[in-house]
Order: C-alpha cells, then sequence, then structure tokens
C-alpha cells in the first residue's frame, strides 16, 4: 500500500512536476522563439531600413528589390522600360542598379523576366549600366535567358547586349522584320582617333540603312557628342569610376526612320552649365532653375560651361542632324531635365517645336536621341 | 600663297577642339598650320572639301582662336585668309568660319 501510496504520491509528484516542467520549458522555448522573431525582425527592419537608404529606393522600385540569406541584392526589372512613356519607373530602376553597383559584391542578380517591353533608348542605358557593373565589380551578371520573353531576348541579342557584354549568345531566334540595328558600341574617354572612330560610326550607320544619308551632318553630329563627352561629361567627376560612351543604332525599313542613340554616365549638362546672369544665379541658388532650362539655355550658341569656351556652338551640330531631314526629332534627357526639338517640314517651310519636361529622377548622365525620317 | 587642304595636309576626320578631344583637333591645326602659315605669307588659301564634316567646336577653336589667342585680328584675317570650297554642302562651313572668326574676341592678357 505504501508502496502504492508512494507511488501513486511519486507519480503525483512527478506528474505535476512534468507539466510544470514542461511548461516552463514551453515557456522558455516561446519566449526565446519570440525573442529570436523579434531579432529577426529587428534584422530585418535594419536590412530593409540599409536598402531603403542605400538604395535610395522610391515608390517606384520599393516592390523590386529584395536581399539573399546572405545580405546580397536582387533587382527585378519592370514590365516596361521605356523613357518616353514610364520614365519614373525606368529611370528608378537604372538609379538602383547604379548604386547597387556601387556597393560593388552586393549585386547578385538582375533579373530580366517580367520585362515586356524596352525601348532602344531603355536598352542602351541599360547594357551600359551592366557593362558598368562588369567593369566596377570585375564579374558578369549571366543572365537566366530561357526564362526571359522571346522578344526581349530577340531585341537585346539583335542591338548586341550579349556582344557587348561578353555573355553567351542565345539558342536560335528568328530576327526582327523590319528593323535593322547596329549593335551596341562602347568608347573611351579621349581617344586620340575620335576622328576615325565617329567616320567609323558614320559608315556603320550609313551601312543599316542601305544608302547615304546626310553623312556630314552625322558626322558633326557623332564627332560633337564625342566631344561634348570629352571636355565636358566627366570634368568634374572624380567619384566617377568608367568614363566611357556608349552608342545604339537602328533603321526601321518601312517607316524608313533611323535612330541614333548616344549615352554618358557623367555629371550632365545641366551641372556644367554656369549662371551667365545675376538672375540665373539667384534662381540657382534657390533651385528654382529646372534642368530642362539649362539644356535649352545650354543650345543657345554663345553659352559657356567654361570661361571663353562656347558650349553651344557644339550643341548646336546636335541640332543640325535633326534639323536636315523632312522629319526629325533630337531628344535630349540630362539629369532631371528633357529637352526635345521636333522639325517637321511642310510647303511653307520647316515647323520648330520644342518641349522641356522635368522629371524626379535623374537619367545618370546624358541621353542624346536622334530620330529622323529618310527622304 | 600658301595652299592647306585641309584633308590632305592634315586630316578627313578633324574633330574637337582640344588636345584630349582627339589628334585631329582645331588648337593642333591652328597652332601647326595657320599660324606659321599666315605669319609667312601673304595670302592663306583653306581649303576644305572631301572632309567627313567638321564640327563648331574644331572650326571654332581652329579659326576663331586665330583671334581669341591674339594671333591676328579679324580685320587682318579678311585680308590674309581665303576659304575654299568646290562642294556646294560644305559652303555652310566657310559662312560658320568666317562666323566665328568675327564673333572672337581677343582675350584679355593679365599683367
Amino acid at each position: 500500500m505504501i508502496t502504492t501510496r508512494h507511488s501513486r504520491k511519486s507519480f503525483a509528484v512527478t506528474g505535476n512536476g512534468g507539466r510544470r516542467h514542461w511548461r516552463n520549458n514551453w515557456l522558455l522555448h516561446r519566449d526565446r522563439k519570440n525573442r529570436d522573431l523579434r531579432a529577426g525582425m529587428r534584422r530585418g527592419k535594419r536590412e530593409r531600413f540599409w536598402l531603403e537608404t542605400a538604395l535610395d529606393l522610391n515608390d517606384h522600385t520599393r516592390s523590386s528589390v529584395r536581399t539573399t540569406k546572405e545580405h546580397r541584392i536582387i533587382i527585378d526589372l519592370p514590365e516596361e522600360l521605356d523613357f518616353e512613356a514610364n520614365y519614373e519607373t525606368t529611370a528608378s530602376h537604372f538609379r538602383i542598379l547604379r548604386l547597387a553597383t556601387n556597393l560593388k559584391s552586393r549585386l547578385k542578380t538582375l533579373r530580366f523576366e517580367k520585362i515586356r517591353y524596352i525601348s532602344p533608348a531603355a536598352a542602351l542605358v541599360l547594357a551600359s549600366e551592366v557593362d558598368r557593373w562588369n567593369q566596377v565589380v570585375g564579374g558578369k551578371l549571366r543572365p537566366n535567358t530561357e526564362a526571359w520573353h522571346e522578344d526581349i531576348q530577340r531585341l537585346l541579342f539583335e542591338m548586341g547586349y550579349f556582344d557587348l557584354l561578353h555573355l553567351p549568345q542565345p539558342d536560335q531566334l528568328s530576327p526582327t522584320k523590319n528593323t535593322t540595328f547596329l549593335k551596341f558600341k562602347r568608347g573611351d574617354l579621349h581617344d586620340p582617333n575620335a576622328g576615325q572612330i565617329a567616320k567609323q560610326l558614320r559608315q556603320e550607320i550609313e551601312n543599316i540603312v542601305g544608302g547615304s544619308i546626310k553623312r556630314h551632318f552625322l558626322f558633326e553630329g557623332l564627332s560633337e557628342a564625342i566631344t561634348n563627352v570629352s571636355q565636358h561629361a566627366y570634368s568634374s567627376s572624380k567619384d566617377i569610376e568608367v568614363k566611357q560612351w556608349w552608342l545604339s543604332a537602328s533603321y526601321n525599313r518601312d517607316q524608313r526612320s533611323l535612330c541614333v542613340i548616344f549615352y554618358d554616365q557623367g555629371v550632365g549638362i545641366p551641372e556644367t552649365l554656369p549662371s551667365s546672369h545675376l538672375y540665373e544665379f539667384i534662381k540657382d541658388a534657390f533651385h528654382r532653375w529646372p534642368d530642362s532650362e539649362k539644356i535649352q539655355a545650354a543650345m543657345v550658341v554663345g553659352r559657356s560651361s567654361n570661361e571663353g569656351v562656347e558650349r553651344g556652338k557644339g550643341l548646336q551640330n546636335l541640332v543640325e542632324f535633326a534639323q536636315s531631314h523632312r522629319e526629325g526629332v533630337l531628344s535630349i534627357y540630362s539629369l532631371r531635365g528633357l529637352y526635345q526639338m521636333l522639325n517637321k517640314r511642310n510647303g511653307a517651310g520647316p515647323v520648330i517645336t520644342t518641349v522641356r519636361k522635368d522629371h524626379e529622377t535623374s537619367v545618370g548622365g546624358t541621353l542624346i536621341e536622334w530620330s529622323v525620317k529618310l527622304d | 600663297m600658301k595652299l592647306i587642304k585641309i584633308a590632305v595636309d592634315y586630316s578627313d576626320t578633324p574633330l574637337g577642339r582640344y588636345p584630349a578631344d582627339g589628334n585631329f583637333n582645331g588648337q593642333r591645326f591652328r597652332e601647326e598650320f595657320l599660324v606659321p602659315a599666315l605669319k609667312a605669307e601673304d595670302k592663306t588659301v583653306v581649303d576644305i572639301d572631301d572632309v567627313e564634316g567638321y564640327g563648331s567646336s574644331f572650326l571654332d577653336e581652329a579659326f576663331g582662336g586665330l583671334v581669341r589667342e591674339g594671333h591676328f585680328s579679324s580685320k587682318d584675317l579678311k585680308q590674309k585668309l581665303q576659304i575654299q570650297c568646290q562642294n556646294s554642302d560644305y559652303s555652310i562651313y566657310a559662312n560658320l568660319i568666317w562666323k566665328y572668326i568675327n564673333e572672337a574676341r581677343a582675350k584679355k592678357k593679365s599683367a
């Protein structure tokens, strides 16, 4: 009996103690788990806060960026990359790509899977940013091209994305029917053979058109774009590691339209244009002189960015190629500004209209786009 | 009289303002070709045909620079310099050269 009572008591003690012990363990475990969760959340929040700050995320890019467990960055590019129709989203994504590159090895993957449309100008800027990443970090962002939309694969292949970045070519793709592309070109700052390079570019552009174009106007435009980069684009930028320019061109046979695009990642036209009048100085000081107005001012012949050197003369050559054709558009995106000049000839003569626009996000340098209709 | 044919004597792809812009820039053409010829001869003829084209930076530095750098006045150049072209497409460059010469002002020399 004693044994039994004892046993029962013993059992009872053991039973209560077990439950208490189990409960204590569970509470301990729950506390630890909550503590870990809270710490994890704090870590996650810290990570997210760091990401938001380091990449300067905004409403256009917040959902496109995440990190791996190893704290490396994954960027999803959006459905539509086009400066004309979707400027803020497009420029914001290129901006985070630039900032991620500055963090060196933190960028892990750049995902193209969502892209359904990319304009030639956006494709050139994208290629230049990935090219910069390759040069700064010394690696290659290897693309998983099988997951890309076929049209995007085809377009980037034809534009020379894979050649420029020395990536393996995708499998057999049927060519685009109506458009011929000049594959992306890259040029270095202060190349002693800049004149020969401009001539070669002119010839290659003529080849894709398949006939003669107004060659000296095209040479002028290209040579002044290259000179502009050499003299101004990287002039006050000690922290820019890659000092180059990129070019692409395309010709649509059905519409007989030629498009030439030139991009540099420099400090931008607005940054190199000084205020030459007191009211401009005051406007600048109070941030009331928008970038688009500065680009327009730089286009006026005789405006100088260095005392005694008349920059406007060079920028005028960019206009002339667009003006020498029946229909021509010159678009200059520089930092946050856009200056556009549209030329259309009718019976009474040329009708020239200009458009200015300012954005929230910088294009990260200067993007010049000529679009002309050949006669 | 001295004849300088840019496409033959200098380059068919002149480009840029300064040596940093490329080998065949406007400053070099001015200092190595134009100034010696204009100083040595009563008349210098510059043939501008047969090049790819001229950017304004090149023309302004080469020709406008003659006045800016104090080598000659625009009045002197009207007597000593002749711009020649057969190709009508290039007459626009001849006009630009004279425009840049006329607009240029000699830099003030520091004491």
